[in-house]
């Protein structure tokens, strides 16, 4: 640890070009926006957060609505109806999921203040990831938000996705609110 | 069991012990704060004498005005302050509380379940643990960060009793001004010359209700604070009622969007949130698998009392 230091102290200077020389913060905040980025895209926010399309070589993520969630445009279905094994359903934009839980709909992750992450701030996002719970304090984030791997992310990696997110062109799109499955029984079942 | 709504109990003995400002509660000898790792056994906590289970000396009893409504579950309370130390209660809305301070509280269905502690620590953050009774009583183990779901107890509604995790705890216990929810000036006040509207009694019981199940989230800070049900000692009701009468919600529940409309419940989205316990809809959002049936009727007695604010 201590010779991992003394290189990285060593590289410091010589990039930095003169003893002394810091970061500035504005540095800073682009290279946690770049790691912000680095993890958006390496651990499966587009897959389910991006409307797919159908391109030339099958089905891909339609980069030009990048990260807006469910479309707006394409309403509140109908729940699926599943039978023989399976259990649960997607739509073909792979940002609807009918299943046990309902229906749920993938969020709208950019920055606009009112379909968006607009007023959310990086203390919401934290602990809406690390608890599961819509804006870190309601009712559960639904399947199949990964929400247990996720909370496994640092501190730093949360900041800087958050960072990512709140860099991003706002678009506005009013993702549905989750449909619920019929009330149950309050006999103490879940 | 029935869920039993004391509105105001004199806590004589708090009274005494909190005379004016700052007050101090005798505290066990080994509350020296530290991020030492959280003992494994209730026994080791500070809450009983050593070697038995009568409660120390140093850990003093209470119970606040209006209680958290979990499943029925009788629940008993008690806080340790470390020794001449003493809590600031300059803020009445934030009374802030010295490292070391120690609560515990005790969950029971026929038998103990599980005691809760929460500790603040030299740093001035919080931590948050829960012990699970065994099956004698004898001893409650520490449960694990992640907690336990559906765990089996004989008495809990449908057989069935969750522990909850330790972002839980956060969840509920670090969205409002201090993390100690029970012991504050609206939840100890012996004497509450707060006006109320309407039916004061009524008002009261029912906003205190909602104060002590809902303010935790829903207060003046954070992303719910378009609902504001915390009943301060300072400023009353006026608050509450102006973010729940006739306002209308970003979310239909059972096709209601208005959360109180006066002298209709049935109409009212608050109601069916009590109501509910689908995941999606209930409130509280944890914590509670079964509906209050007398906080419902109590709430609904009093929205049915309300009138419509003037110039409606």
């Amino acid at each position: 640890m201590r010779t991992t230091l003394l290189i990285g102290a060593v590289l410091s200077l010589v990039a930095g070009g003169a003893p002394g020389a810091e970061p500035s913060s504005k540095d800073a905040k682009a290279s946690g926006v770049e790691r912000g980025r680095y993890i958006v895209q390496t651990t499966g926010c587009h897959d389910c957060h991006t409307p797919w399309i159908d391109g030339p070589a099958g089905p891909e993520p339609d980069m030009t609505r990048a990260l807006i969630g469910h479309p707006e445009s394409d309403g509140v279905p109908e729940p699926a109806s599943l039978s023989g094994p399976w259990i649960a359903a997607v739509s073909p934009t792979n940002t609807a999921w009918s299943g046990p839980w309902g229906i749920s709909f993938t969020a709208n992750l950019t920055p606009d203040p009112e379909t968006g992450l607009g007023q959310w701030t990086e203390r919401m996002f934290r602990d809406a990831i690390r608890n599961g719970r819509h804006k870190g304090r309601g009712r559960p984030i639904l399947p199949p938000m990964p929400v247990m791997v996720y909370k496994n992310f640092t501190d730093d990696d949360l900041a800087a996705i958050f960072a990512y997110l709140q860099s991003l062109p706002p678009v506005r799109n009013q993702v549905p609110e989750p449909v619920a499955p019929p009330e149950r029984v309050a006999d103490g079942t879940p | 069991m029935p869920h039993v709504f004391s509105p105001y109990p004199a806590i004589a003995l708090l009274a005494l012990l909190l005379p004016a400002g700052a007050s101090e509660l005798p505290g066990p000898a080994d509350a020296a704060p530290d991020l030492a790792p959280l003992p494994g056994r209730l026994s080791e906590t500070g809450l009983y004498e050593p070697g038995s289970l009568r409660l120390s000396p140093a850990v003093q009893a209470f119970t606040p005005n209006f209680a958290l409504w979990s499943d029925g579950a009788a629940k008993r309370r008690w806080i340790s302050l470390p020794p001449g130390t003493a809590i600031d209660r300059s803020d009445p809305a934030a009374w802030q509380f010295p490292p070391g301070t120690r609560f515990w509280k005790e969950f029971s269905h026929a038998g103990p379940v599980e005691t809760r502690l929460i500790e603040r620590l030299a740093d001035g953050t919080w931590r948050y643990a829960s012990y699970v009774w065994d099956s004698t009583g004898t001893e409650a183990l520490l449960a694990p960060a992640y907690g336990v779901l559906r765990m089996p107890v004989s008495g809990a509604p449908g057989g069935v009793y969750d522990i909850p995790s330790e972002e839980d705890c956060r969840m509920c216990h670090e969205g409002g001004p201090v993390p100690v929810l029970g012991f504050s000036a609206a939840q100890l006040s012996t004497v509450d010359d707060t006006p109320m509207p309407g039916n004061e009694t009524l008002a009261r019981d029912a906003l205190g209700y909602l104060h002590a199940n809902c303010a935790h989230c829903h207060n003046d800070r954070g992303p719910l604070s378009d609902i504001d049900l915390t009943l301060s000692v300072a400023d009353g009701a006026d608050r509450i009622l102006q973010t729940l009468v006739d306002r209308e919600a970003d979310t239909a529940v059972q096709s209601l969007r208005v959360r109180v409309v006066p002298g209709k419940p049935g109409d009212s989205q608050l109601v069916a949130r009590m109501k509910s316990r689908n995941p999606n809809h209930q409130m509280p959002p944890l914590g509670t698998r079964v509906t209050d049936d007398v906080a419902v009727a109590l709430v609904e007695r009093w929205i049915e009392q309300l009138t419509a604010p003037e110039g409606n």
